[in-house]
């Protein structure tokens, strides 16, 4: 029994992998995407609690993804992460509830604050 | 009986990259497994809980007495282990893989290979099985000699830790190990250390065997434990060493073992110091 599911979505194979097996470790179960567009597909699907989306991806950016799924789904909650600094769209996102962006690397403790503050409580 | 395997086998990194990925890709990970995944799996699952075996005794474990099932069985998880030909082509076993090997014979009546995880299989069934508490004690009893820092000293390590024994399956998944630059790592202690490790694990590529890996396996798990379990606790641990002291005041023979490491590691930095002071770049 697992405290509920949750969507990484990043191009970096590594931050992927070991940003899941961290979430894991804290208790939820976690679905993997490597672009925006296997995001919106696997959301769509699996309609995970919470979302750790990467800001820089190819295909489709962070930014875009956020602002496709919100389309569909005006309540995703969703946790930005970049490498870049990168804001461009950051005051966007937050005006449609977008809930934090965060700068990578991150900690594991961080990790695990964000995910207690913001999976939705059942 | 377990032997260990003395030849040369692949390193760490190998496994984490190239070893658990190819595996996960061809057996799959989640739920939605092919027949032929399944069959993997229950193969690796047999062997985690009981140890080494003929495949007429992994197949009997779901025929008891029927041998005509036990038969075909057995054929289908010897086919299973070691590829097959078709038309020439050889297609992969699970031993091409590095996840099983053949131990040694059996001597009973009917003579037979006698299989069992290679340490590679026993840190992809962790990752991969989704084993139980109760179930990983059972793999602990039967792999002893494979990791006797770990599993050899199982239930003692529960008595002291309790369930961060179960830490071990985010070894099988290779957290940490080589790019702890992935994550801000707030215990230097963890980090100098895991840094070190990787270092070291990486010199000894050329003599890695079986008993070596296991030594290597042994300290990643032993300095994993000055960072995972504070992650997990509300109260965090101010002395993070702590859960260390606890074990290794309790087994000597660890401690000096350990002991040894960190010492290695002292004096790798101070030399590694040594060499960046002789640099001089001012005209």
């Amino acid at each position: 029994m697992t405290k509920g599911t949750i969507l990484v979505v990043d191009d970096d194979e590594f931050v992927l992998d070991t940003t899941s097996t961290l979430l894991e470790f804290f208790g939820y179960s976690v679905i993997q995407a490597k672009n925006g567009i296997e995001a919106l597909s696997k959301y769509r699907d699996k309609k995970p609690g919470l979302v750790f989306l990467d800001v820089k991806m190819p295909k489709m950016d962070g930014y875009d993804t956020f602002f496709e799924l919100t389309k569909e789904n005006p309540n995703a909650k969703v946790i930005f992460m970049t490498a870049h600094a990168d804001y461009s769209k950051w005051e966007e996102a937050k005006k449609r509830q977008a809930l934090d962006l965060i700068e990578k690397p991150y900690s594991a403790e961080k990790l695990k604050k964000l995910t207690e503050k913001h999976y939705p409580k059942k | 009986m377990v032997i260990l395997n003395e030849e040369r086998i692949p390193n760490l990194l190998s496994y984490k990259y190239f070893i658990r990925k190819q595996a996960s890709k061809i057996y799959g990970k989640n739920q939605s497994k092919s027949t032929h995944q399944q069959n993997v799996h229950n193969i690796l699952r047999i062997l985690a809980l009981n140890g080494d075996m003929t495949t007429w005794e992994m197949a009997k474990i779901k025929f008891a007495t029927d041998n005509e099932m036990i038969r075909t069985k057995e054929k289908e998880y010897r086919r299973l282990l070691v590829g097959r030909v078709d038309r020439g082509h050889h297609s992969e076993g699970i031993i091409d893989l590095n996840l099983v090997l053949v131990d040694s014979k059996s001597t009973k009546r009917n003579p037979g290979n006698r299989y069992r995880l290679s340490i590679f299989g026993i840190l992809f069934c962790l990752d991969s099985l989704n084993l139980s508490n109760s179930e990983i004690d059972k793999m602990a009893e039967k792999h002893q000699i494979v990791l006797p820092k770990i599993f050899g000293k199982w239930n003692f390590l529960k008595s002291l830790i309790g369930d961060n024994v179960y830490n071990i399956k985010l070894l099988g998944k290779g957290l940490l190990f080589d790019n702890p630059n992935i994550i801000n790592v707030e215990n230097p202690r963890f980090l100098e250390l895991i840094s070190y490790f990787n270092i070291k694990s990486n010199y000894m590529s050329q003599s890695m065997n079986e008993k070596v890996m296991g030594e290597l396996i042994a300290y990643w798990f032993y300095i994993t434990l000055l960072y995972l379990p504070n992650l997990q606790k509300e109260k965090k641990m101010k002395d993070t060493d702590k859960i260390l002291k606890i074990i290794f005041s309790k087994d000597l023979d660890l401690q000096q073992w350990f002991s040894e490491f960190i010492s290695e590691a002292q004096i790798f930095y101070k030399e590694r110091s040594k060499v960046l002071e002789g640099i001089s770049i001012k005209g």
